[in-house]
């Protein structure tokens, strides 16, 4: 054996890893990570449509075409006296409630899915579990779908409201910023055109009831609620739709976030940010917690627009100063500015981020980074003093060769 | 803001690096934490041996961009098992155990590509170019020499190697970063150890008058 193959760990030294070599890696594992949970996902899903597949084929399932009504008529567009409510039976067990004034208009119907549109009013719907359709609701601002439970969706001018006495049904909201709920038994949502409905309700625990439904539609809902969530409650006052009243059958919506974030928290970044749309990053931020400015920057950021993630972050630091996450928004801003080669607006930042009081756990990265934002803008002086003060901070420093490399030693 | 949600196992840069850490808290704490759903706890537990993961995987692959790829590879597998690891103050051995199954499914791969013609890649991270600055002429000429017999040295027999080595691990821990017998680990190193031998006399006796 040679000298050097006897000794090569005395030979060889550390290879350099820098800090965005680091963050790149960090950031491409959580997109890999991101990508592996979709790919199991699909690989289940793939697997249950063919198991399911097998089975239908096995079973021969009877319910194999159009959904007809129980006396086997094909089925029709609904519609309910405006003096009396309704109700239709179909083949498959399911039936419709509909209050009185209410219209349900078939869209599709076919073996695997049936379709409705809710016009106008308020419907209970009572689908047959385990049925061979899904059940698809649009009542305008808002889209139902269910395989199998018993839920009423009320439309009225401004709102939709969806309630869920038992099974689970899934609500996306239209628009831009579209959400998906996902309601169980005793939950319910209230979609409205006022903004305030659709601003961020993943940070409160409050239930969504919190607009006024229209008088005629409240009374119909409440009349259709009262007897299909229990048997027991048929004789209720009809008229009382206080959902206060009833919390052990309105509980509200505990969690539902806005898709792109729900998109984000999977690691999606570009599908979130493809699904916030040209310029959806800054709309999106208006009006929006500091939680979602920074989780909008991370989706700017991690799908490949630096640029965009510097309005939400900006807008952070002006509009919430004293939050927690403040120094983390300006240490984050130095980065973007910097990625950006923007090292003045950098060094900056990582001010604002020391001058905020940026925590123990980023304090040296910030005091680093400054030292370099401040030597690639040209101002060897003044990066010559932020090294000084990490130096008289972190004396050990992981960041401390680095400096010597780039400022020389200690004076 | 909110900082700890249910979901253990989605990292968010930005959010995660808020929280004041504890830089002398162990990677059991971190890993009970972040299995807790501490997302903080996450980010600062893979931040904390990203460093190693990524000089680890440049050492066994060569490549510095491959590295990263290896790197992330074994990252996202790591996040995505962390609630099956058992030891969890051995959180560092199984991440390398990780890297070097990674750099083993690389190396398959890229003697598949050699195979088709499609291997294009330039070997940056090399013995000689990690030798110190003070390293004299022969030293690094001898480096360069071992870095040729790595290159034609079949994957699973360099990657054993390089942790005897290069890395200075025992036999039976290469052996269990190899995942393999400790007889196999032995007889992987024995291979690469007479093929750089045999290389390096070869050119020692061409070079002798």
């Amino acid at each position: 054996m040679t000298d050097a193959s006897r000794n090569i760990r005395a030979a060889i030294a550390e290879p350099v890893v820098d800090d965005s070599t680091v963050d790149r890696v960090l950031d491409g594992a959580v997109r890999r990570r991101g990508a592996m949970v979709r790919r199991r996902r699909v690989v289940a899903a793939s697997s249950a449509l063919f198991a399911a597949g097998i089975a239908a084929f096995a079973l021969r399932a009877p319910q194999g075409g159009d959904l007809r009504r129980v006396d086997g008529s094909p089925l029709a567009s609904l519609a309910a006296p405006a003096s009396a409510p309704s109700r239709v039976a179909f083949d498959d067990g399911s039936h419709v409630e509909l209050s009185a004034a209410s219209e349900l208009r078939v869209a599709f119907n076919d073996g695997q899915r049936v379709g409705w549109t809710l016009e106008r009013g308020a419907v209970r719907f009572s689908v047959r579990p385990r049925g061979p359709r899904r059940w698809t609701i649009d009542a305008g601002l808002a889209v139902v779908s269910v395989i199998g439970t018993e839920f009423v969706v009320d439309r009225s001018a401004d709102h939709v409201r969806v309630a869920v006495s038992e099974g689970v049904v899934r609500v996306e909201t239209r628009g831009i910023e579209s959400r998906i709920h996902r309601l169980t038994a005793g939950q319910f949502v209230v979609i409205g055109r006022a903004p305030t409905l659709s601003s961020d309700a993943s940070t409160s625990a409050e239930p969504s009831a919190a607009e006024p439904l229209d008088e005629d539609v409240r009374a119909a809902t409440a009349a259709l609620e009262a007897g299909a969530m229990s048997s027991d409650d048929a004789s209720a006052d009809p008229t009382n739709t206080s959902d206060a009243s009833r919390p052990s059958r309105a509980n509200g919506v505990a969690a539902s976030r806005p898709a792109w974030r729900s998109l984000a928290e999977q690691g999606e970044y570009n599908r979130a940010y493809e699904l916030l749309g040209s310029n959806g990053v800054a709309r999106a931020s208006e009006g929006s917690s500091s939680d979602s400015l920074l989780a909008l920057a991370d989706v700017a950021r991690l799908s490949g627009h630096p640029a965009e993630a510097v309005a939400p972050l900006e807008q952070l630091l002006r509009e919430h100063p004293s939050d927690r996450a403040a120094p983390l928004a300006a240490y984050t801003l130095g980065r973007v500015f910097a990625s950006l080669s923007r090292h003045e607006e950098a060094a900056r930042s990582f001010d604002r981020a020391l001058s905020l009081g940026a925590p123990r756990a980023i304090e040296e990265d910030v005091r680093w980074l400054l030292v370099r934002a401040r030597s690639a803008s040209g101002d060897r002086a003044a990066a010559q003093r932020a090294a000084d003060e990490y130096r008289a901070r972190f004396s050990d420093g992981r960041h401390a060769r680095a400096i010597d490399a780039l400022l020389g030693p200690p004076r | 803001m909110m900082v700890v949600a249910a979901d253990t196992s989605i990292l968010r840069p930005a959010v995660a690096r808020a929280i004041s850490m504890d830089p002398s808290e162990s990677d059991g704490s971190l890993v009970a934490r972040a299995r807790a759903g501490d997302r903080a706890a996450v980010d600062a537990l893979f931040r904390r041996h990203t460093t190693t993961v990524l000089r680890l995987s440049m050492r066994l692959v060569g490549r510095r961009q491959d590295a990263e790829d290896v790197a992330q590879d074994a990252l996202a597998v790591a996040i995505d098992e962390l609630h099956a690891l058992r030891e969890t103050e051995a959180f560092g051995r199984w991440l390398a155990q990780i890297t070097v199954r990674q750099a083993h499914r690389y190396f398959r791969r890229r003697k598949l590509k050699r195979l088709l013609g499609l291997d294009r890649g330039y070997d940056d991270a090399t013995l000689e170019s990690l030798a110190r600055d003070d390293a004299s002429p022969e030293t690094r000429a001898e480096l360069a020499n071992i870095d040729a017999v790595l290159r034609s040295i079949d994957g699973a027999d360099r990657v054993a190697w390089i942790l005897r080595v290069v890395e200075g691990e025992q036999l039976e821990a290469v052996a269990a970063l190899c995942d393999c017998s400790l007889a196999t680990a032995k007889r992987r190193i024995a291979a690469a150890q007479e093929r750089i031998d045999r290389a390096l006399d070869e050119r020692k006796r061409a070079k002798t008058p």
